[in-house]
């Protein structure tokens, strides 16, 4: 506990040791958030298929937390942001806003179940770590965020 | 003695030349700042500037001892500062308010300095009406004018009538001859409370405050209850009545605790502060009467005198954070030309940032934020009031544990809203259309003042040892000798603000330079679903009030409406009672007695004169 | 009780949905005076203005609070709110408009795709609206299965948005244990029948074939997790903390009914109900009624639906004695206008479907769900209550953007 000072200093030191504007996304992320990454999970016009699969995460039997993965409720303390489903017309804006207050370095993971809503190829999304498809279910995307940790 | 001639001098310009707006103000700060001198020289070397004799009982006295000293000092302050601050305020209004700036000026000085009752009132009577006309320089300010006046009438017949009180004892108008006159005590009591705003005379002062423009309100908060506060010690000085010690506690605590109730659910930008000065009058008030309180008891002495300090050093603070905050509120209020606080929201960042800091700097001070002057005060008056159990009296010690418990809720609600005014007015985000004042005075004056607010925490022991109180100073655990206020002998409780703001400067520093080092900061909008923010988004004053106006809804009266909340002023709805009778009785009177009637009238006058024939024929 | 299910827009012509009792079908325009519902429906509700002191605590569109993408506005002046306008047109996705003009077999994979959680239901009305029109009879292995498989839906959706409640009042053991079992049934789902949320299963006319073995089965684990999830519901009802927060939160009655039209546990924890399931003729079915209309009265009738459901189940399965492969029932496509309407009961309430067909391609179709009236019931159960109740009085609704917006 008191030596917060030091581990704060050498956090600091370290921090500057990944450049991050330069590289894969997928190997910073590597780098970044290997031992614990924060996910914001937004839908922006799914089925409520892909969001009972996050809320099925919560789940002890998956045990997210032991993995380092964390929900938050914000993009400003996201690492990683989960778009569930193609948006709709109406959702487009707030889900470029949520890609917008993302801090550096961020992934951005996709995951459609229908092909209803608005295509992800249109839209120009930067960072993206993961883009599932079909059929999904709460251990796919699990392990999916593990991948994107570089722990799987 | 030279300073104070210097002062009448400048004063006088000021009044001559008030054609020249301009001249007019910097002759009243020079007078100020000459006042401000004098009131240093004499507080440390009392001297007479005139002692003419009239006639027979009668005479014309001023002079600074060490109390008037005080009050001149910490007065005049704020006046030069507020005088300097008009230099540009004054261009939004007529030339007759620097006539009146000066004349409130040059009459306070004598007012502080006056020795005797004759000196004292005439003077007192010019500063009322002076102010009265200069709230009046705001349009449509009639209502409010006039309830200033009668107030201050009210103080005015009170001290007439103590005064006579001496006169009739004594044969003499001098305050020194007053001592030891119950009389007089509880007539110049009453009267210099009123002017203290003391709860239940404090009804004006709301609408009065946010019509006045915003120097005078400077003045009316600061300048005006000193001297009420000023009469008040004065009588204090002159009396060993402990009754009038525990009326003067009990008074306080009230006045403390529903000032700071009314602050906190206030929405409108002026009436905050104006409830502040209530609470705080209050604070002053408690302070003083316990410390006339324990004064009686040999082995209190040093409580009694720390009391006194506590009292002195919420009067300093008072002053300096009140004038910092009414002048940048001013200065906001003139340039984006709203009322209420929701209204002025983004005062940082639309009109200057020297009125966003004034605001924010006073408000954390009336929060009792460490180091600041106000957290020195209120920790002086707490510890005053921790020191109940050295009584020996039961019912003392009940009566100020008691008040204690009002006063330390009146200190966590007037920080809740502080903390409002802060947050709504001085840091809130949204943009306004500005109106361009010239205000190159007005952000002196600011900066001058939300400094002194600073240095008067941080340096708070120069002004203890200053004021002769160096018993209160020692030196414990490391901290330097002189350094660490002490709140009783032996010690009871320590701080010492200096040290404080060493400590936390040396950290803030460091996290300031890592912060300035990090380049690596991504700027983005408020994040609120990933809409923009509205402004019927917008958090509101009243949403903010709305949890104490709950909690405290058996104080409050709250009552909520489809859309609105209503809290009732208990206060204000008896006074609005009395009002309304007092109404009804003058129209009986006008509709019975003096309808036109000539021998009604005359049947009257005929009565009356009887009736005081027989009152002066048995009474006396 | 009758019930306005909806209004049918259709060449500047409006149609009113109806249900009384059985009967489900089309009325005229004029007799829209009859039913108060008529003005929410109708997209006639009015913005509403802010006055006064009040201010829009805008909670949304993608905000932690709600799992779903739907924005509730708050008009508060502090802690009370005051009025609230959920906004659920961010969900839209116009599913009844891609359905226009496709046939049957794509159509049903759109209800499906409506939303998720209730994707049998919708599917199940779906098709037996087709199946009217068409004036189709399913075999009885068909009838059972979805009846059985309507049930299942039940059971986990109503353990879901317990633990939602649950997850509300903090009772973090209990919320994680309640969201394990929904992970289980829905892996139960996957085991047993391909997809968690039962998609893809019913067909129209016919269901995939799962031999009655199997369904055995998989009914002897599900009755193990119902049992496991009553066990702990008991246990939880012992926490008098948690029920306090629900006790008295968000009360309706049955005016509000009249205003709103709203039905399922809502309606039932009132004291009435409207469940289509009372005219089944393949199990007795007793509807579940609480009276006091609050958010424990709707926890504890879903939490009874529970037990109800899996009983239903097994009695359904001693009747089911013999299964037979299914075959699949070809939709000729000649070019005459069919009509059908066809429900089925969600976990919160009926589903309605009211199709137009022109041979198998659809010309128009209109889908009354549940969450449409539950959301103005929500607004109105929100009314004048404090923020903290705000979750325990959403969530025990069990309504959903998904299904509401369509």
């Amino acid at each position: 506990m008191f030596l917060w000072p030091i581990y704060g200093i050498s956090k600091y030191y370290t921090k500057k040791k990944v450049d991050l504007t330069s590289g894969k996304t997928n190997t910073l992320m590597h780098k970044c958030f290997k031992k614990s990454m924060h996910v914001f999970a937004i839908d922006v016009g799914c089925d409520n298929e892909l969001t009972l699969e996050f809320y099925s995460l919560l789940s002890p039997k998956y045990n997210t937390h032991r993995f380092g993965i964390f929900f938050t409720n914000t993009p400003k303390h996201a690492d990683l942001l989960a778009i569930l489903s193609r948006p709709t017309q109406m959702m487009v804006d707030p889900l470029l806003e949520a890609i917008n207050q993302m801090p550096q370095p961020f992934g951005i993971m996709l995951l459609e179940n229908s092909d209803i809503g608005i295509p992800f190829e249109t839209l120009n999304i930067p960072n993206v770590v993961a883009h599932l498809k079909g059929n999904i279910d709460a251990q796919t995307i699990f392990s999916t965020m593990l991948s994107v940790m570089g722990r799987w | 003695m030279i300073f104070f001639e210097f002062a009448i001098l400048f004063f006088m310009l000021g009044i001559a030349l008030y054609f020249n707006k301009l001249l007019s103000y910097f002759f009243a700060f020079l007078g100020g700042i000459s006042a401000f001198l004098a009131g240093i020289v004499g507080f440390l070397h009392p001297f007479i500037v005139l002692n003419s004799k009239l006639f027979d009982g009668i005479s014309l006295s001023i002079g600074i001892d060490k109390l008037t000293g005080l009050f001149i000092i910490i007065s005049y302050l704020c006046l030069s500062t507020i005088a300097f601050y008009s230099i540009d305020f004054g261009k939004l209004f007529s030339k007759s308010m620097a006539l009146l700036i000066n004349i409130i000026m040059l009459s306070s000085l004598i007012v502080f300095s006056a020795k005797d009752a004759v000196t004292f009132l005439i003077f007192f009577e010019i500063v009322n009406i002076s102010l009265f006309l200069s709230i009046l320089e705001r349009q449509n300010a009639h209502r409010q004018a006039y309830s200033f006046l009668a107030f201050s009438e009210g103080s005015s017949i009170l001290l007439t009538l103590s005064f006579a009180a001496i006169y009739a004892k004594t044969g003499s108008f001098l305050f020194l001859n007053a001592i030891n006159n119950s009389v007089f005590m509880y007539f110049a009591f009453f009267g210099f409370i009123i002017k203290m705003d003391i709860v239940p005379f404090h009804i004006w002062i709301g609408d009065t405050y946010s019509k006045a423009p915003s120097n005078i309100a400077a003045i009316l908060s600061v300048p005006l209850t000193l001297i009420g506060a000023y009469g008040v010690f004065r009588t204090f000085s002159l009396s060993n009545d402990s009754n009038l010690a525990i009326l003067a506690i009990l008074l306080g605590a009230i006045s403390a605790f529903w000032g700071a109730l009314q602050s906190a659910n206030e929405k409108e930008l002026k009436k905050l502060p104006a409830y502040s000065t209530v609470e705080n009058n209050g604070m002053i008030l408690a302070a003083i009467g316990i410390s006339y309180l324990a004064i009686h008891d040999k082995s209190l002495e040093i409580l009694a005198s720390f009391a006194f300090l506590s009292a002195i050093l919420i009067l300093v603070s008072h002053s300096i954070s009140k004038t910092s905050l009414f002048l940048s509120i001013g200065h906001a209020k003139e340039t984006l030309n709203k009322e209420t606080i929701d209204d002025v929201s983004g005062i940082f960042k639309n009109v200057s940032k020297t009125a966003g800091s004034g605001i924010l700097i006073a408000g954390l001070s009336f929060s009792a934020f460490p180091p600041l002057s106000g957290f020195v005060a209120e920790w002086m008056l707490l510890e005053t009031f921790f020191q109940s159990y050295k009584f020996q009296d039961s019912f003392y010690k009940l009566l100020i544990t008691f008040s204690g418990i009002l006063i330390a809720i009146a200190i966590g609600l007037s920080s809740f809203g502080m903390k409002k005014l802060i947050g709504f007015s001085s840091l809130g985000n949204a943009d306004k259309p500005v109106r361009k004042i010239p205000d190159t005075t007005l952000k002196i004056a600011e900066i001058f003042m939300m400094s002194l607010v600073v240095l008067a925490g941080v340096f708070s022991f120069l002004i203890i040892q200053f004021f002769g109180f160096s018993e209160f100073l020692s030196g414990l655990l490391g901290v330097p000798k002189g350094l660490l206020i002490i709140s009783s002998k032996p010690i009871f409780g320590v701080i010492s603000p200096l040290m404080f703001s060493i400590i936390v400067l040396i950290i803030f520093l460091g996290i300031f330079v890592f912060k300035l080092n990090n380049k690596n900061i991504k700027h983005t909008k408020v994040w609120v679903g990933g809409l923009d923010l509205k402004d019927s988004e917008l958090f509101r004053t009243q949403s903010y009030s709305f949890i104490v106006e709950y909690i405290l809804k058996g104080i409050y009266r709250t009552k909520e409406y489809k859309d609105k909340v209503y809290s009732i002023d208990l206060a204000q709805d008896l006074f609005d009672l009395l009002q309304g009778f007092a109404k009804n009785i003058s129209n009986f009177l006008s509709k019975t007695i003096m309808n036109g009637n000539l021998y009604n009238y005359v049947l009257y006058i005929m009565l009356m004169f009887i009736l005081t024939l027989l009152i002066f024929k048995f009474m006396i | 009780m009758k019930r306005l299910l909806g209004i049918i827009k259709k060449h500047n012509q409006e149609q009113l949905l109806v249900q009384s009792g059985s009967f489900v079908g089309i009325l005229d325009e004029s007799q829209k005076n009859d039913f108060k519902a008529y003005s929410i429906l109708s997209d006639q509700k009015q913005s509403k203005s802010i006055t006064g002191e009040l201010f829009n605590f805008r909670l949304g569109p993608l905000s932690g609070a709600s799992l779903e993408c739907g924005t509730y506005n708050i008009y508060t002046y502090g802690e009370r709110m005051v009025d609230v306008d959920i906004d659920i047109s961010y969900k839209s996705r116009g599913i009844e408009n891609l359905m226009c003009g496709k046939n049957t077999t794509h159509a049903l994979t759109l209800s499906e795709n409506v939303c998720a959680n209730f994707a049998f239901s919708h599917s199940v009305a779906f098709s037996r609206a087709i199946e009217e029109a068409y004036k189709i009879t399913i075999s009885d292995y068909c009838r059972f299965t979805r009846l059985i498989l309507i049930e299942v839906e039940r059971i986990y959706n109503h353990i879901f948005v317990i633990s939602r409640l649950a997850m509300a009042a903090a009772q973090k053991v209990y919320a994680s244990h309640l969201i394990y079992l929904f992970d289980d049934l829905l892996s139960l789902n996957k085991k047993f029948f391909q997809s968690r949320f039962l998609k893809g299963i019913n067909k129209i006319g016919s269901m995939n074939y799962i031999p009655i073995s199997q369904i055995k089965i998989f009914v002897e684990q599900l009755d193990k997790i119902v049992n496991e999830f009553l066990k702990i519901y008991e246990f939880s009802l012992k926490s008098v903390n948690y029920l306090d927060r629900l006790h008295n939160t968000g009360v309706l009655t049955i005016n509000d009914f009249d205003d709103i039209n709203f039905d399922g546990p809502a309606l039932k924890a009132i004291g009435y109900y409207t469940d289509i399931r009372q005219f089944e003729s393949d199990f007795d079915f007793k509807p579940i009624v609480e009276t006091d209309g609050d958010s424990l009265a709707r926890m504890i009738v879903r939490a009874k639906e529970v037990q109800q459901s899996l009983n239903i189940i097994k009695s359904l399965l001693e009747k089911f004695k013999k299964d037979s492969l299914e075959l699949d029932v070809n939709l000729y496509n000649d070019s005459k206008t069919r009509i059908g309407i066809g429900q089925c009961e969600s976990p919160s309430g009926t589903i309605t479907y009211y199709v137009e067909l022109t041979g198998n391609i659809i010309d128009y179709v209109y889908i009354s769900t549940s969450s449409m009236f539950l959301f103005n019931t929500i607004e109105k159960a929100l009314k004048g209550q404090i923020f903290t109740d705000f979750a325990f009085t959403v969530d025990s609704f069990g309504a959903f953007f998904a299904d509401a917006a369509k």
